[in-house]
């Protein structure tokens, strides 16, 4: 075999090249896929910040509980949808000794995460908030790829919901300004990545499952 | 091997090592990868699927195409033939596990990830290469 191969690469200009080669891709690709170039999430993780409740926002659980968990989630982000039977599965558990928060950040890059944003928030007008934020988080695949105004009417319909009033609350100013105010807020916050959990104030690493979804309320709550 | 094989092999692994690297990043910081012409990746790279024995299936695939890297610069060095019928051996590996991965897109998850197919491709090609090699 290439016995017409006369000349041999020099071993240092090969594996030089070659190292140069790996370390120049992989920083570009670093660098490009990194969440966010000016706030990387683990500098942001631990800093204590100002989440005081606010008005009319949507909690489940103890809301007198001395753990409060805010999310920052997107409708249309698909880690935002792993991490919502996670959440509920650990608030079914932790139901008395936490009031968890979700704050809607619609990622600009997101086609449809706003009106998904929207149709939760009209669905809570007629108060059912939660039963439509599970319907929009447990079928993102459904409703991403067809029609979403349309799959979102179909479960406001499944919600026994006022379709007509459904309808007009999507394209209502003040739900608009609500979900406006809760992206802005997160937007201080330098949010690195959504979802976003922040523990009594305080930004945690994602974790992986639901087991580490667990150990971080446990440890948080016998800190207290 | 040939030269444009070499070249050929050498090229298609790079791609792959991009790839993977690209999804280990995406999944150090727990991001959402996004998806080209698709929209099924963040579905199968959050699936249960996505990690074995508790390693993350990009980890592998980044270790599977740094072997195929250094594997081919090895070979090009010594001319080795061992070297080749070892990369094989990966790469065969490599591709019943990638034709195992996509089944589960197609039929299981119902959902497909571009990266994810991108890969498969590449493996499929590396071990065309090799088998159809001329020592």
């Amino acid at each position: 075999m290439a016995t017409s191969k006369s000349r041999k690469t020099s071993p240092i200009a090969l594996w030089g090249g070659l190292i140069t080669v790996l370390v120049i891709l992989t920083g570009s690709i670093w660098f490009i896929a990194k969440p966010d170039a000016n706030a990387a999430s683990p500098e942001g993780a631990g800093s204590m910040v100002d989440l005081q409740p606010v008005a009319a926002e949507w909690g489940m659980g103890n809301p007198d509980a001395a753990l409060r968990i805010v999310e920052y989630g997107d409708y249309q982000c698909g880690a935002c949808g792993y991490f919502h039977p996670i959440v509920k599965q650990v608030m079914e558990e932790f139901s008395d000794d936490v009031y968890f928060v979700f704050r809607h950040f619609p990622l600009p890059s997101h086609q449809y995460s706003k009106s998904a944003s929207a149709a939760a928030e009209a669905a809570g007008r007629q108060g059912k908030f939660w039963e439509m934020h599970d319907l929009i988080m447990s079928n993102q695949a459904a409703w991403t790829r067809g029609i979403p105004t349309t799959v979102f009417l179909q479960m406001a319909r499944q919600l026994e919901l006022n379709d007509v009033q459904f309808q007009q609350d999507l394209r209502n100013p003040d739900i608009i300004a609500k979900i406006d105010r809760d992206f802005n807020s997160g937007r201080q916050l330098n949010i690195p990545s959504v979802p976003a959990f922040f523990f009594n104030g305080t930004l945690v690493r994602n974790p992986a499952d639901v087991e580490g979804f667990r150990n971080l309320v446990i440890a948080e709550l016998e800190k207290l | 091997m040939k030269s444009t094989s070499r070249f050929a092999y050498a090229s298609l692994a790079l791609a792959g090592y991009a790839d993977a690297t690209y999804l280990t990043v995406k999944h150090l910081y727990r991001d959402d990868a996004g998806c080209l012409l698709s929209d099924g990746c963040d579905t199968v790279l959050n699936s249960e699927f996505s990690s074995i024995f508790g390693i993350p299936l990009a980890f592998l695939g980044y270790a599977y195409y740094l072997i195929c890297v250094i594997g081919i610069t090895a070979y090009i060095q010594t001319e080795n033939a061992k070297i080749l019928n070892g990369l094989f051996l990966v790469n065969l590996s490599g591709f019943a596990f990638s034709v195992w991965l996509v089944y589960l897109q197609a039929f299981v998850l119902n959902a497909f990830c571009t990266w994810c197919l991108f890969s498969a491709v590449v493996t499929t090609l590396l071990v065309a290469i090799l088998a159809l090699r001329k020592e």
